[in-house]
């Protein structure tokens, strides 16, 4: 796009020229997500004359799209988000070309070559792995990337031209926050922790496969080599088979008594535990049941049938309101209503069932169990509503700031084909105005980073014990977990590793043996302290550097993954000149960002200019590239604590955030959701 | 095109000006929003009427968003054949009947989009929607894509009916709103995290005063830094003077007189001509489209606004927001800027804040309404920097207000503000 000729009417007049809107209606763009900022995006980009328009997304609608998603009706639910999207395109302007391509961004098929036939890429996509995989390939395509996401009220749009602007990936992400499993097992002190425990460990071992959940996979590992404080704790799978002729009703109280009686009075006992914090009480089921049944008061409803209910728990006991808290009696209600229904409707999924945020039922047993818990602890209970929004990690939406997200990216869009790109700007929505009396303020876009470690040269430094770590954990934890990439290959000396198509099959089955080795066991000596390693995707056109260092101390609290990434920028980087200014007129004023908080992305990039810092979060806490899509646990869900921030209060935080609901993140999640553009 | 009609019939309707509560559908399609702004604000929402005159591209975006929101009802006054309709609003499908007026060809998308919100429209020319029939039978009436002299009139029908205004339009490289809450009593909700994990709310009561939009376009620039201003509201006065004698919108070929309208306005509000380039100046008279991006933009702030207003929750826009491409950004205005404090302004705060404490406020309307922008903009300025304390003692100060202070209010209002009544005047 360098090549792009200026208008003969420059940027900002040029704006309304008969000389751009012919280059607008040649132009091609790629449209990467059509849910909540890409229907908008799409929309947008219709109305201001584009004409060959291709959109590519894998989800299907939902109903809690249609409050926002609005190209989609009632009657679309459950079908293609792109391909419903293309039509509803075509039918509001004809003679538009839209291509709709069902599909999974990061799919083989959509390679460089596919990137290389647009004038611009355009993402409204709602997670971290699939902006950084877009990222690489706008990188190696050379095409333009302009980049958006939103979160409730606030927005932000940048935009990335290999070798003029930074890439998606200059400014360091936070990491994801993560739950030490001891404190979610035996001391947990918040909301949050309860509803982690109750959807990660205990929905999985009454109604999934707990061998697959990650949590009681870890309890079972740790047992041999931990002291006996947190091993006890751990559970048995065996015990939540259900017995030969025991019923539903009885298999959920005897859980029930198991988790909130047996194990609790077990957990007391280790008193090691509760020196600085109190200690956990046990609870009665049958005075809870009493209590139940006479707040329940002649209602009919009460433990009653589930046929009626249409799969919901609660209204088969009369808890009508998704906004209140309940009270203990009613949440043991609950909770053995849910097991119950559970057993007996759903059968066939016992075993094999995974939460599901829209899955009501779950939600409910989930609700309850986190709950009770919390009673237990002495933690406040929360609502049906805020433990879904925590469970579901269920980022805040709403359809104004996507659209005007959309139209801020069709701004800088058209500022690309005006051959203008020094025009090029991030944008930030923010929810108030402060001291600049900007609501929409602009940055200039920052010049690449030369230590970045996908568009510059940098290395990264991988701090773990090359004794425990395998091979695998490392591909799956650090690789692709962190670094996103899809097919790794790892290359250190006479050592090498690949993944992906065009393999050999004896290949395949070689490195397959190698992913249990620890890695300092790995053919060609091993990978020790101060091994370097060339990692790469093919597909991405990606490779970096990773100096591995060695360490054998891991603290829990710290690093619950027992790994550390840090990157090795030089001390004294110069902040890019072009970033500086406008960066301090964002501080200057007041903005959300509030100027640099001393957190994670300054503490990896020294010299990083405010406004950079301004970039990743807000006052919420929240990673602001993010989109409004929900399941968007990677990143949007990350709060200030995580990234080791005091936390920041709006001073005029108007609407009620649903703070907890933002910090939902839990480890075990980032498994959940790997695919692009997950359930939005 | 039944189908959404006949849904529309079958979803229960909230009556007016009563919020209900959410039924489980409403719950399962509302749910994202819901924890972005409440089930109370949801429920406000829902009992909320509005009119929407001027079937932009603009009005397109901001019915779009209010629709899907759950507004209770939408009413569109735009009798614009379909053939003759602006090409950014999308509400319109290709295919629409020639014959069909805008306003009916959006009421028929807008109801598909959403069926539990009532959509209708106005019979008869945009004019319709400002008489006090149609105002009385609204919460709020948004004007979109009109010139000056008819923002002004629709904002005076809105004061006479006591209803909230909001106008915008959207021209080249520029798209504006304007607000006139006039007197605005909102909640701001704080919540506090506390150490155990669990949030804490408080709601703190607030109340705001808008300038009308002659005074918000007419008053004294004095004070006020050039530097710091949106060039869009200057443009905006300009535009004013020259759509106030025209009763229209400037074509290209009145840049001309445009720029003279803007010399004329420098010099009367004693500012440099060249604080607004030439070239500004003719983006805005041109026969060019709106930009849907920028319409994208505005009618988004401008939905937030709406529904910020109806609900009664988060500080409102006051009272305009300007976006512009020469730089490239969105900045809120509040113009006339809120003067400095002076004694009589501080007296005046405390009342403003008695009236506000959920007690029965006493009746000063009249009195406050003719007040200078400048009072207006003090006293709601001020109340906010108020010690709780004064704010509580406010109502003991009631009596000795009434009658020790007003008098020396007008005084003091007639006196700062002769001049730019006249001017005022002499222009609407
Ligand atoms: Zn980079």
């Amino acid at each position: 796009m360098g090549g792009v000729e200026p208008l003969a009417t420059a940027w900002p007049y040029g704006a309304t020229s008969s000389e751009l809107k012919k280059r607008v209606e040649e132009a091609r763009v790629l449209a990467v997500g059509a849910g909540g900022i890409g229907c908008e995006l799409l929309k947008t980009l219709a109305l201001s004359g584009f004409k060959h328009i291709e959109v590519i997304d894998m989800d299907t609608i939902e109903t809690s799209n249609l409050n926002r998603q609005f190209l989609f009706r009632k009657r679309h639910v459950g079908h293609s988000k792109a391909l419903v999207a293309a039509e509803a395109v075509r039918a509001m302007r004809p003679g538009i070309e839209v291509k709709a391509y069902q599909g999974n961004v990061k799919e083989r098929q959509y390679d460089v070559d596919f990137f290389r036939r647009f004038d611009c890429v355009l993402n409204g996509l709602d997670n971290l792995e699939a902006r950084r995989h877009v990222n690489r390939l706008c990188l190696a395509a050379g095409v333009p990337l302009v980049e958006s996401g939103t979160a409730g009220y606030l927005g932000q749009v940048s935009v990335h031209i290999k070798g003029r602007t930074e890439c998606f990936e200059c400014q360091p992400k936070p990491a994801p926050k993560t739950f030490p499993v001891c404190t979610l097992r035996n001391t947990p002190d918040k909301p949050i922790h309860c509803v982690v425990w109750a959807k990660e460990m205990l929905f999985p071992l009454l109604f999934g496969a707990p061998e697959a959940s990650d949590l009681n996979d870890g309890a079972a590992a740790e047992k041999e080599g931990e002291d006996s404080s947190a091993a006890g704790t751990a559970d048995d799978p065996s015990f939540y088979k259900r017995q030969d002729g025991e019923s539903s009703r009885q298999y959920a109280e005897r859980v029930f008594r198991q988790q909130y009686g047996a194990k609790i009075e077990e957990l007391r006992g280790m008193e090691d535990l509760w020196r600085n914090r109190p200690a956990p009480q046990p609870l009665d089921l049958d005075s809870l049941l009493q209590q139940a049944q006479g707040q329940a008061n002649g209602s009919s409803a009460s433990g009653g049938s589930s046929t009626a209910s249409g799969g919901s728990a609660c209204k088969a006991l009369g808890l009508a309101d998704a906004h209140a808290v309940w009270t203990v009696p009613q949440n043991a209600a609950l909770f053995l209503q849910a097991a119950q229904q559970f057993l007996d409707d759903r059968p066939d999924e016992i075993g094999a069932a995974q939460f599901d945020k829209d899955d009501t039922l779950a939600v409910e047993f989930v609700t309850a169990a986190a709950n009770l818990r919390a009673a237990c602890y002495g933690i406040p209970m929360q609502s049906l509503f805020d433990t879904k929004g925590m469970a579901g990690n269920i980022i805040h939406a709403i359809a104004t700031t996507n659209a005007i997200v959309s139209g801020l990216i069709v701004l800088e869009a058209l500022k690309l084909l005006a051959g203008a790109p020094e025009a090029c700007q991030t944008s930030f929505l923010h929810q108030q105005v402060s001291g600049s009396k900007r609501l929409v303020s602009r940055m200039a876009a920052p010049e690449p980073s030369p230590a970045c470690m996908v568009c510059g040269t940098a290395s990264v430094q991988l701090a773990l014990n090359t004794n425990t770590w395998t091979l695998q954990q490392l591909v799956d934890k650090v690789l692709k977990g962190r670094l996103a990439l899809i097919a790794p290959s790892i290359t250190c000396g006479n050592f090498t590793y690949e993944e992906g198509e065009g393999l050999e099959e004896d290949e395949v089955e070689f490195y397959r043996g190698l992913l249990s080795r620890p890695l300092s066991q790995l053919p060609g000596g091993g990978l020790a302290h101060g091994s370097m390693l060339e990692v790469g995707d093919q597909e991405q056109h990606f490779k970096a550097q990773l100096i591995i260092s060695h360490r054998e101390d891991w603290d829990e609290e710290q690093h619950p993954e027992g790994f550390e990434l840090s990157g090795s920028l030089p001390a004294a980087q110069a902040a890019p000149p072009a970033a500086a200014a406008p960066a301090a007129e964002a501080v200057a004023a007041g903005e959300p960002a509030a100027g640099v908080r001393g957190g994670s992305s300054a503490a990896a990039a020294p010299a990083a200019p405010a406004g950079k810092v301004a970039l990743q979060e807000t006052d919420d806490g929240i990673v602001l590239l993010s989109s409004d899509e929900e399941g968007d646990a990677t990143e949007a869900a990350v709060p200030a604590a995580a990234a080791g921030k005091g936390k920041r209060k709006a001073p005029e935080a108007t609407e009620a955030e649903d703070g907890e609901a933002k910090k939902a993140r839990v480890e075990a999640a980032a498994d959940d959701v790997v695919d692009l553009l997950d359930d939005d | 095109m039944a189908e959404p009609g006949q849904e529309q019939q079958g979803a229960a309707q909230p009556a007016a000006g009563q919020p209900q509560e959410l039924t489980e559908h409403e719950a399962a399609i509302y749910d994202r929003q819901l924890r972005v702004w409440g089930v109370e604000t949801q429920k406000r929402l829902s009992a909320a009427r509005v009119l929407i005159a001027g079937c932009t591209g603009l009005a397109a975006e901001v019915a779009k968003n209010i629709v899907l929101a759950g507004v209770g009802s939408v009413t569109l006054a735009d009798d614009t054949p379909c053939s003759a309709c602006p090409p950014s609003n999308f509400l319109v499908p290709a295919g629409a009947a020639a014959n069909s007026t805008v306003a009916e060809a959006c009421v028929l998308t807008l109801r598909e989009m959403n069926p539990f919100v009532q959509v209708s429209a106005l019979p008869g020319p945009l004019s319709a929607a400002l008489t006090p029939e149609a105002l009385c039978r609204h919460d709020l009436l948004l004007l979109c894509g009109q010139p000056a002299s008819s923002v002004a009139a629709a904002d005076a029908a809105c004061r006479q009916a006591g209803v909230a205004f909001y106008a915008g339009a959207c021209r080249g490289i520029y798209g504006w709103a304007f607000a006139d809450l006039q007197e605005h009593h909102y909640v701001v909700e704080k919540k506090e995290e506390q150490a155990d994990g669990s949030a804490s709310k408080s709601a703190e009561e607030h109340s705001e005063r808008f300038a009308s939009w002659g005074e918000a376009l007419g008053c004294s620039l004095q004070g006020v830094s050039l530097k710091r201003l949106s060039k869009l509201y200057l443009l905006l006065r300009a535009a004013a003077r020259f759509e106030q004698q025209h009763e229209r919108f400037p074509a290209a070929a009145d840049a001309e007189q445009l720029a003279a309208a803007w010399a004329a306005e420098a010099g009367a509000a004693g500012i440099d001509a060249a604080a607004l380039p030439a070239e500004a100046l003719s983006a805005y008279a041109s026969d060019g489209d709106d930009m849907p991006a920028i319409n994208a933009i505005v009618g988004g702030v401008l939905a937030n606004e709406l529904i910020k207003a109806v609900g009664r929750k988060g500080a409102p826009i006051n009272n305009f927001f300007l976006f512009s491409l020469l730089e490239g950004a969105g900045a809120v205005e509040r113009m006339p800027p809120p003067a400095n404090l002076d004694s009589i302004a501080l007296v005046f705060a405390s009342l403003a804040a008695g009236s506000n404490m959920g007690k029965a406020p006493i009746r000063l309307k009249e009195v406050v309404y003719t007040l200078s922008p400048f009072e207006q903009s003090v006293m709601s300025g001020l109340w906010k920097d108020l010690p709780h304390k004064a704010a509580h003692h406010a109502a003991n100060l009631r009596d000795a207000v009434l009658f020790c202070v007003l008098p020396i209010v007008g005084i003091s209002y007639y006196c700062a503000d002769f001049k730019e009544k006249e001017k005022q005047h002499h222009r609407y």
